[in-house]
């Protein structure tokens, strides 16, 4: 079992379990002579309440690889080549096959129900943009921007979200033939780059 | 940070240790579509008009 499968499906039978334990006298680990059981369940119950708060945080720190000995190709690629030529609808050659991207997907999640969800509902993978209808400046939400941080507009309006994204699968996984490939959505999709006027160095 | 004569909206300057945000915003700008629950996703094909 994994941690994220704990996390999520078995918590809360097990806080249960926990509360209705009991050890047995001259149990070498958890002697109900020795210890305040009820200082014992009430710690741990705390330190794994705070592992669920970070798991809501940063899901990725606790996604094992569970079942995937299926996977036959993983290419690696930083963040910023990846986002444009991994991007969902791009055409990938992998050892003289063809894939199509279809999803972002995270290895070891299959069993979920809703593997994605996670991610999505974590506020470092979904975040709001920006953006200045003036220049087209944009930059993450952010409640002390009032005006425009390069032309001064105050034209400033919350654009689509930005899904910062963890890794990308192709459609079925397997090849597509050539023809089953629309021609708009091969070619590459040039980034946009923002940074912030502050800060000045 | 430096302005550029005759140029409004461009300034200069040099850093390091900046965050610089990538955005792929899809196809004529349209976005991507992304299921929710499952990740699964695809570009949107709004026609430029
Ligand atoms: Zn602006």
């Amino acid at each position: 079992m994994n941690a994220a499968y704990f996390l999520e499906s078995c918590l809360s039978e097990f806080n249960e379990y926990l509360m209705s334990y009991e050890p047995a006298k001259g149990n070498v680990l958890l002697n109900p002579e020795e210890i305040n059981i009820n200082a014992f369940r009430s710690a741990l119950s705390e330190n794994i309440n705070s592992l669920l708060a970070k798991y809501k945080i940063h899901p990725e720190l606790f996604s094992t690889k569970g079942n995937d000995g299926k996977m036959k190709y993983q290419v690696k690629r930083g963040l910023d080549i990846a986002i444009g030529e991994y991007a969902p609808g791009r055409a990938v050659v992998v050892d003289k096959h063809t894939y199509q991207i279809g999803g972002i997907y995270y290895p070891g999640n299959e069993w979920k129900k809703a593997p994605a969800r996670s991610f999505i509902e974590a506020p470092s993978y979904l975040k709001d943009i920006l953006l200045c209808r003036k220049c087209e400046w944009f930059g993450l939400a952010d409640d002390s921007i009032k005006t425009c941080p390069f032309c001064g507009s105050g034209e400033l309006s919350l654009s689509r979200q930005m899904l910062r994204p963890w890794k990308f699968a192709p459609v079925n996984a397997e090849p597509v033939s050539e023809a089953q490939l629309s021609e708009e959505y091969t070619h590459v999709q040039t980034p946009l780059y923002s940074t912030l006027p502050e800060s000045d160095g | 940070m430096k302005e550029l004569p005759g140029c409004m909206n461009i300034r200069i300057a040099s850093r390091t240790n900046q965050r610089i945000i990538m955005l792929n915003t899809g196809i004529n700008n349209s976005g991507f579509t992304v299921c929710r629950d499952c990740g699964a996703a695809f570009p949107e094909m709004i026609p430029m008009c």
